[in-house]
């Protein structure tokens, strides 16, 4: 059984994810204990410190630590999950904040641990929220439910692709089972 | 108790979403009990429908408007005097309702988990409403235990206000008579209930249907849904395999022709990503058909370990899992199901635990 059949109905590591992990310069070492735990059930994980569009495309989910590491869903955009760990961060100042509300719309999981999670939508960022409930005392993820959390963030697919993009994207082809023609783009 | 049920979203038929089908079965159980004089808030053309359930006094009509705007009304306009409870079926409570209790029940948190899902008037005018609504209701009742924890991720101080009532299968379908669908009859088949949006995933069945077909060859994958809404996935192979007859869609079907399907596929098959229950599986384990569901926590939960969970990506999993609930027996009907009256009970012992009055 999971650890979290609330948050997960069965084993996180039954099948291998394709995960990036950017981290900000000096970051790195507190990152490669969640990676080693995820490489041990099969995973295929790297660390970065940024991330390139067309490689993003290759993965499952990309896990951007902390929000200046999450700034890359500028780049992203959405062609692959993204998860933001910003901890207890939120989001400060006038520019951070509509930074964060145009990012918004890129993001599959912003993870907060603590009281965080009240403050994003109510300083009005619309951001898919999850709240971490076990962390190590430095504030960093318990690894399975991290595990958890990425795995579901990939099962929902990509984020802020409404149905006309998809459409743009991707027309339609005969036999598709689209019950759509080609959007007027 | 004076009850309240907000039911806008009711149309003349009754018959709908797994919303509608909440509203109008909690509507029902909660009108037999001697404690409770329901009345409900309908449009003209729900009114029509609820007419055959309750006295026309106990019917308020509200103007029919388009979705966003009607929810919109219902949120700021102050509801009738002189009830005790007042509950929000769908996502939103009223702002003012004149010293009932109120009670919200929370189906899911797809419009904020989601978004993209969804149209751009729901997304920029309802979401904040909806928030709002769980903030201020007396009582929130859940589906799931899974959806009470995505609650809880965005109102991490909600946790008092909280009680789970999980759904039960469909009164109407227990009780209408068992309707054979011919071209199923006789054959293997794998049933999956569901529209063909990308979160319900009837991709995955349809694209590792031939593989399932290798093994079992004449198998149907019979595919019961609703109308599309929006942008369909149904596979890139959906087309040929119709053709071929491989894959058999009947659109929307009766109650009979449901439960005659449950009764005799030899496995639902249940891939969506997210839900916020999940009653095709209560339905189908009630009626006694084995179920494979993907990982989503609120499946699982209404499988009760009565299921095989299968992690939604892993294409080879869903195929072997599909093949041996083909080659496999039927389970044994549920003895003594949930029933509606169960949710109404349940629903009323929350307002009586967490509500200001009754």
């Amino acid at each position: 059984m999971p650890a979290d059949p609330e948050r997960i109905g069965v084993s996180p590591y039954l099948a291998p994810l394709p995960a990036l992990h950017v981290v900000p310069p000096g970051a790195a070492h507190h990152v490669e204990r969640l990676a080693l735990v995820h490489r041990a059930h099969g995973w295929q994980v790297t660390v970065a410190g940024s991330v390139l569009p067309a490689a993003a495309r290759e993965l499952d989910v990309v896990v951007l630590h902390g929000l200046g590491a999450a700034r890359a869903r500028a780049q992203v955009r959405g062609v692959v999950p993204t998860v933001v760990l910003a901890g207890a961060s939120r989001p400060a100042g006038p520019g951070g904040l509509l930074v964060e509300r145009l990012l918004a719309r890129w993001t599959s999981a912003l993870v907060v641990s603590g009281d965080a999670a009240a403050e994003w939508w109510a300083r009005r960022v619309p951001v898919p929220l999850t709240r971490l409930r076990h962390s190590a005392p430095d504030g960093s993820p318990d690894p399975d439910e991290l595990a958890a959390i990425l795995v579901r963030a990939a099962a929902w697919g990509r984020p802020g692709v409404t149905a006309r993009r998809m459409a743009c994207r991707r027309p339609a082809s005969r036999g598709s089972g689209s019950s759509r023609g080609r959007p007027r783009c | 108790m004076r009850y309240l049920l907000l039911a806008t979203h009711v149309p003349r038929s009754g018959s709908g979403g797994g919303i509608v089908r909440y509203t109008v079965e909690l509507a029902d159980a909660l009108h037999r009990r001697a404690d409770v004089e329901l009345h409900v808030l309908a449009t003209r053309d729900g009114a029509a429908f609820f007419a055959s359930l309750l006295p026309v006094a106990r019917i308020h009509p509200v103007p029919a408007a388009p979705v966003a705007v009607r929810s919109l009304l219902e949120r700021e306009r102050p509801t009738p005097g002189g009830f005790d409870v007042v509950h929000g079926a769908k996502h939103l409570v009223p702002r003012r309702s004149r010293g009932a209790s109120t009670v919200l029940t929370v189906h899911d948190t797809l419009l904020l988990d989601r978004p993209a899902d969804f149209g751009r008037a729901k997304r920029l005018l309802l979401r904040r409403p909806y928030l709002a609504s769980v903030h201020e209701a007396d009582v929130l009742v859940c589906v799931s235990r899974a959806t009470r924890a995505r609650l809880l991720d965005y109102v991490p101080t909600a946790g008092d206000r909280v009680r789970v009532v999980p759904l039960a299968a469909s009164t109407a379908l227990a009780a209408a008579p068992a309707e054979p669908v011919p071209p199923l009859v006789g054959r293997p088949f794998a049933l999956v209930i569901g529209d063909a949006s990308a979160r319900k995933n009837l991709q995955l069945v349809v694209d590792g249907w031939p593989r399932v077909r290798a093994a079992v060859p004449r198998a149907v994958l019979a595919v019961v849904g609703p109308p599309d809404w929006g942008r369909t996935h149904r596979g890139s192979t959906w087309a040929e395999q119709v053709a071929d007859g491989a894959v058999l869609p009947l659109g929307h079907v009766t109650d009979g022709a449901l439960r005659w399907c449950y009764e005799h596929a030899s496995v639902v098959l249940c891939p969506s990503v997210l839900e916020g229950f999940g009653l095709p599986t209560v339905e189908a384990l009630r009626f006694g058909a084995p179920v494979v569901t993907s990982e989503d926590p609120a499946l699982c939960e209404a499988a009760g370990g009565r299921g095989v969970a299968v992690p939604a990506r892993d294409r080879d999993a869903w195929v072997r899992a599909t093949v041996a609930g083909l080659c496999g027996e039927r389970r044994r009907p549920e003895a003594a199901p949930r029933s509606w009256d169960d949710v109404a009970r349940e629903t009323l012992e929350a307002v009586r635990l967490v509500g200001r009055a009754c």
